[in-house]
């Protein structure tokens, strides 16, 4: 039997990361100095977006809600086992642990008393730059193709042993 | 639409295995300094004696000419900038001389004020440059990690990397980076779009410290106005000098602690109010660890994933025993 695109809609649980993961991706990007230069902050209520210590917290706040979502999510998923996951979710779930691992050193980064390897640290900076990137088009891809990260699982056919 | 699924061969199990080990690896392997208990400790700071400062500016020459082989060579004319109203050009190639102010050429500067000092109308003589914190945010937020923080605690801008954002000045409390547009390595990238040239400071003569040598200013000043050594010994050395003096300090405290102490026979908010501030003449008002408010978050963090399994395995739990009950029943 073929799978077809998910047309039910997303849980709460879903929206609530998706939700969190869009806070994400705007303060990280809000981290770069573009709000004032683009005239962002012109925006608004969003004269925010270039106040770099409030986005820089609200990326914290942001990453707590996350984390929390996404291993509720992903503990339900491995404990259920009534579900696949799909190659495209493979790559958002591939690409979100990359986030998270970045993410994380980053986090370790900036604690006073650390200090770590210059080269590390462009790196990580770099690829969280890129997979954040990666992860918003794949996020477009998603919700506007409804291509679904996980299906149902199919039943493993027995066989009887029966003569 | 056919859905391409992941092939059995790749459990979730291995694959949540393999991730975390390979995470672990490349953050264990990779050298790094930890000294989260008591940062700074180890790192090196100055003292700063501000009542021993004549303001003859020998420290101001000798940085110039310590560093001169470091300043931007910016190249002419400059990229048109986009949009060119929020992306001012800084050009102080041509002003290279000033010094009553920091410019991406003059990283250290005498800044004056007239207080009373015992009953006395004086002026005093504060040398002023970056502060190089124990958790800098000028190192610690810059998106590409272009400044970067010595295991001494020195904190120092890479001209190869720096795209002249100037994020650095701004989250800086005291805006100490100054920016000289037109050269650096974002005229090789998009230069009307991204960038605006070099951010400069005071990197503290790092390479002659490296060595065992002092900064310039340090060995040029005919007073002695400062004092370098091990931060524990100067913090403990700046406390006994202000309790005999009865003299005030600044920079132990500030933004979560720095490298630099000033020692005041005057209160630094009576400094602040007396000096000129402004583009390239920091304050010396009080200053709330900028740093510390995200890092308040870290716990949460660290604790939410935790926080989603415990939810998950409830849950879990929770279905498990209504099934039962129901099972029971039937």
């Amino acid at each position: 039997m073929t799978p077809k695109p998910n047309t039910a809609s997303i849980s709460a649980t879903g929206k609530l990361t998706w939700a969190a993961a869009a806070l994400l991706a705007l303060t990280g990007m809000m981290q770069m100095p573009i709000a004032k230069r683009y005239y962002l902050t012109d925006i608004p209520l969003m004269g925010w977006l270039g106040d770099f210590f409030l986005t820089h917290w609200l990326h914290y706040l942001g990453a707590t809600v996350f984390l929390a979502l996404a291993a509720y999510s992903a503990a339900t998923f491995l404990r259920n086992r009534d579900r696949r996951l799909t190659a495209w979710g493979g790559v958002g779930t591939a690409v979100a642990a990359g986030l998270i691992a970045t993410g994380g050193l980053l986090v370790v980064r900036n604690l006073a008393g650390v200090v770590l390897n210059p080269v590390l640290i462009i790196v990580l900076n770099l690829s969280h730059l890129m997979l954040s990137m990666v992860l918003i088009v794949v996020a477009l891809v998603s919700l506007a193709l409804k291509w679904p990260w996980t299906i149902p699982a199919q039943p493993s056919k027995k066989t009887t042993g029966d003569r | 639409m056919e859905v391409p699924v992941l092939p059995p061969i790749l459990s979730r199990r291995s694959f949540l295995k393999a991730g975390l080990g390979a995470a672990v690896t490349a953050a264990v392997g990779t050298p790094a300094t930890v000294r989260a208990a008591n940062p700074g400790h180890d790192h090196v700071a100055t003292l700063i004696d501000i009542a021993k400062c004549v303001g003859c500016g020998a420290c101001v020459a000798a940085c110039h000419e310590a560093n001169a082989a470091k300043f931007p060579k910016p190249v002419k004319p400059f990229p048109k900038m986009v949009p060119g109203s929020r992306v001012p050009v800084e050009d102080w190639s041509e002003r290279r001389d000033v010094d009553d102010r920091l410019t991406p050429y003059n990283w250290l500067f005498i800044q004056q004020a007239e207080v009373t000092v015992n009953g006395e109308a004086a002026t005093l003589n504060i040398p002023r440059r970056c502060m190089h914190c124990i958790n800098p945010p000028c190192v610690k937020l810059c998106p590409w990690g272009a400044a970067r923080q010595l295991d001494n605690g020195i904190s120092r801008i890479d001209d190869r990397i720096c795209l002249g954002g100037s994020k650095c000045r701004e989250v800086c409390p005291w805006h100490i980076p100054q920016r000289q547009t037109g050269a650096g390595l974002y005229l090789n990238l998009l230069p009307s779009m991204a960038g605006n040239g070099l951010m400069t400071k005071c990197d503290r003569c790092f390479r002659k410290v490296a060595e065992g040598g002092l900064p310039a200013c340090i060995a040029a000043c005919p007073e002695g106005v400062q004092t370098i050594g091990p931060r524990d010994e100067i913090v403990a050395k700046a406390r006994q000098l202000a309790a005999q003096t009865k003299g005030y300090l600044y920079g132990i405290d500030e933004n979560g602690g720095t490298n630099t102490i000033y020692l005041s026979p005057v209160p630094f908010d009576t400094l602040d109010k007396a000096i000129a501030k402004g583009p390239g003449q920091p304050h010396l008002a009080g200053v709330k660890n900028t740093m510390g408010e995200a890092n308040n978050l870290v716990a949460a963090i660290a604790i939410a994933p935790l926080a989603g399994l415990a939810a998950a395995l409830t849950r879990s739990l929770t279905t498990a025993q209504n099934g039962k009950d129901a099972g029971d029943d039937a």
